[in-house]
């Protein structure tokens, strides 16, 4: 088991703490064991479970591993059964992802990413030499897809890699992969990878979710490596919960910063006693936050050693914006699959992006705000 | 008072207070002699020093002894006037001696200190000692193994303190560091990595009006007097090996060659040697002085960590996740409502080299005041009043010696070198 702390010094907000390595990242559950699960051993106990049940997910989703669901699928060429309910439901969602994100979610965006390498406008861009921004527009209005389909259309074989087969049967040209829903089959092309890096984690949030709330526990911070934010109810001695980047984001050098709901905080921070906690804070030091309250938060952008690792499903070549994104709202899964659109997507497309998210906000922040 | 005299006296007063030190001073006894309490024990008492070759780091010396309160500079000796001349206006009442020989029979001398050309360490340490005057002698130690070890028989023959300038043992995050390292903290150590790039000549200024004085002002090029980077710049990094190991190098292979700085000199601008452990672990001492990109480095790689002595920096190999999580706990624990810092792109461990590593000595003042040399100075210096031999101090500065003279024969001979049995001490 990973690590586990049990906390009763504050004899008003106990805690429990537990944290181990997962998804080639860290996760991290601090919450509050009230509701049934006040002891020691419980608390220890329902860390057990999360840990279990989050590793159980890695199994699942982790491509690179042999073993796993979907390194096999990718492994696969033709038509196979796909293994497991949760599998299955990823591939669907991904699929309603991408489609409302304008094709720039897209869970097969790594497919022949070698040809894109090599100098190719990506499998979706065509052939046009026309200027990146441009290709992309063509590429997003040439693809059709139906933004206003219902979810998961029953027949078999439609709805493949968005767009509808034709007489005979034949799926979209381009698409590296269809799913045939009747038999909860997929069938993939030569050179296609599935990867559920961008949605995994915020799976996972859900699932703990679910776990804690059986439980009985109301108030809950899960982070899973920085990226993906779930609080659950509110910190025991606040009205929500609050994250701050790793680095501070001064206000006053926030000029690229577009927010719909972040928050600012500083020196009206309020100890539980009503005291000032930070003394001497002055306006100038005030940090980017975002609150938390029943609410999750996902963080895209180029790695932390500054490097590119979103690629542009639309165009095949790595996402280069010049700005982090932060999503909020309800779903942990929604806001992973968003943050990584938004990145992905050019900035001219964010509204329209957002719009088919009701309830999530997002907040663009200048790459060296989250180093 | 200037800023850096202030700099200085503020260092040897700061390793006081520095807690971890004082485990570290258990694990290397020659540490013990320079803490404030090792000097206070000298109360009322001075060293009277005369100071052999004030050149450029023989000035050092000095400018370091002025801010020790137990020493004090009564010679100085030189036979090239212009630094003779530079020393004397530093130090006004101190007697001025152009023959090392006569500075030996001054009764008000209690130590010396050698900081003159490789060639004269052996014949100078030798003499002083049989001088009855205890000697603090720059490294390399001498020019060949053979005198090396006769320097370490005559000290234990006259009972006199011996002490050869290898700095870094008394740079206290070096010790620190090499404590943790042998602790096993960072898992076994796999290799010894030391390099030092220069861009420049290496030379020295020769007045116009004196062109004779070539060979005696530029030694550091000529093999008369030295055997140039590896006596003048490996001895430190090499010794960083065997105290991080434990172990004395059995072999050595080098290769050396002049590449750039075709200008009569003697000695290469480049060299390369790799040394051989007893358990197979490699330790590559590396030097160039025609590129300065990668600068001078000192680095201790073990299986869990790399340790950059000079970069006072730890950078593990698995990179550790730090968020905001624990400071959150500690302000709920009490009573706080915070905030906390961890949103960012993902954290990967498998893609997160650690690229900032961890701190080995917090506040460690960079530059010449930060690498030991004071503490080395205040260590002699106490050493003469006590007339106490700093334990295992010669003997780390013996084999950082005797290891750059293996290396030089490697290069010169095209061969293997092996630890002869006979440079054990």
């Amino acid at each position: 088991m990973g690590d586990f702390y049990f906390s009763e010094k504050n004899p008003r907000a106990p805690i429990a703490f537990c944290a181990f390595d997962a998804m080639h990242t860290r996760f991290e559950a601090l919450w509050v064991p009230d509701g049934g699960c006040l002891v020691y051993d419980e608390c220890r106990a329902l860390a057990e479970r999360i840990e279990s049940e989050i590793l159980r997910m890695d199994a699942i989703f982790n491509r690179h591993d042999p073993a796993s669901p979907v390194a096999r699928l990718n492994g696969s060429r033709g038509r196979v059964k796909v293994e497991g309910e949760e599998l299955w439901f990823l591939l669907e969602l991904g699929e309603q992802f991408r489609k409302a994100s304008l094709g720039y979610f897209d869970i097969a965006a790594l497919s022949n990413r070698g040809s894109a390498l090599q100098g190719s406008s990506g499998r979706s861009a065509g052939a046009s030499g026309a200027a990146p921004g441009a290709a992309e527009d063509a590429a997003c209005a040439s693809r059709e897809m139906p933004r206003t389909e219902g979810p998961w259309a029953a027949e078999d074989a439609a709805d493949a890699y968005g767009e509808v087969p034709g007489p005979g049967g034949a799926w979209a040209a381009e698409a590296p992969f269809r799913l045939i829903h009747g038999s909860h089959e997929i069938e993939t092309r030569r050179g296609c990878i599935l990867d559920f890096g961008a949605i995994a984690k915020g799976y996972a949030l859900e699932r703990v979710r679910k776990i804690l709330d059986e439980a009985g526990v109301r108030n809950a911070l899960l982070n899973f490596g920085g990226s993906s934010a779930l609080g659950m109810g509110h910190h025991p001695l606040g009205p929500h919960w609050e994250v701050r980047p790793a680095t501070p984001v001064p206000c006053e050098n926030s000029a690229l910063l577009h927010t719909e709901q972040a928050e600012e905080r500083g020196a009206d921070r309020q100890t539980e006693a009503g005291e000032s906690a930070e003394e001497g804070v002055t306006p100038k030091k005030v940090e980017r936050c975002f609150r938390l309250l029943d609410s999750a938060m996902s963080v895209s952008g180029k790695n932390r050693e500054g490097r590119d690792h979103i690629v542009n499903p639309i165009t095949g070549r790595m996402a280069g914006a010049k700005a982090d994104i932060v999503v909020q709202g309800r779903s942990a899964i929604i806001c992973e699959a968003l943050s990584t659109a938004l990145y992905a997507a050019p900035s001219e497309l964010h509204k329209e992006i957002i719009a088919n998210f009701g309830g999530y906000t997002f907040t663009a922040l200048p790459r060296e705000a989250l180093q | 008072m200037n800023k850096d005299n202030i700099n200085r006296r503020a260092f040897l007063e700061r390793l006081g207070s520095i807690g971890a030190l004082t485990a570290a001073a258990g694990a290397f006894p020659w540490f013990q002699s320079c803490t404030p309490k090792a000097t206070d024990e000298t109360k009322g008492n001075v060293a009277r020093l005369g100071i052999i070759g004030p050149g450029s780091r023989g000035l050092l010396h000095i400018r370091h002894l002025l801010d020790i309160d137990n020493a004090k500079i009564v010679a100085l000796c030189d036979n090239y006037p212009a630094n003779l001349e530079k020393a004397a206006a530093l130090v006004p009442g101190a007697k001025l001696y152009t023959d090392w020989r006569k500075l030996l029979e001054d009764k008000e001398v209690d130590g010396v200190i050698i900081a003159t050309p490789l060639h004269l360490h052996y014949e100078m340490t030798i003499a002083a000692l049989e001088a009855g005057k205890h000697v603090f002698c720059e490294k390399a130690m001498a020019y060949t193994q053979e005198q090396c070890l006769e320097m370490y028989r005559k000290h234990q023959q006259t009972g006199k303190v011996l002490i050869i300038g290898q700095q870094r043992m008394f740079d206290p995050k070096y010790l620190l560091a090499m404590k943790r390292i042998r602790s096993g903290e960072f898992g076994p150590v796999v290799n010894v990595r030391g390099y030092w790039f220069r861009n420049g000549d290496w030379r020295r200024e020769v007045p116009a009006d004196h062109p004779e004085l070539e060979r005696h002002i530029n030694w550091r090029l000529y093999r008369e007097y030295s055997r140039g980077l590896m006596t003048e710049l490996a001895c430190h990094q090499l010794q960083n090996g065997t105290w991080a190991t434990g172990m004395l190098p059995e072999k050595v292979i080098g290769t050396g060659n002049l590449v750039y700085w075709k200008d009569g000199r003697e000695v290469q601008d480049s060299v390369c040697c790799i040394y051989t452990f007893p358990n197979g672990v490699n330790m590559t001492f590396e030097s160039v002085i025609s590129n300065k990109h990668l600068g001078m480095g000192e680095s201790i790689l073990c299986k869990e960590a790399t340790i950059d002595l000079p970069g006072n920096r730890i950078y593990r190999e698995h990179a550790t996740y730090k968020s905001g999580m624990h400071h959150l706990i500690t302000d709920i624990e009490k009573g706080i409502f915070s905030s906390t810092a961890f949103a960012g792109t993902s954290w990967a461990a498998d893609n997160n080299r650690d690229l900032h590593g961890e701190v080995i000595l917090e506040d460690a003042v960079p530059g010449i005041e930060g690498d030991g040399s004071i503490e080395l100075m205040q260590t002699f210096c106490n050493s003469v009043i006590s007339g106490e031999q700093p334990k295992d101090v010669l003997e780390e500065g013996y084999y950082g010696s005797i290891l750059c003279l293996m290396g030089d024969d490697a290069i010169l001979q095209e061969r293997t070198v092996k630890m002869e049995k006979d440079w054990i001490i």
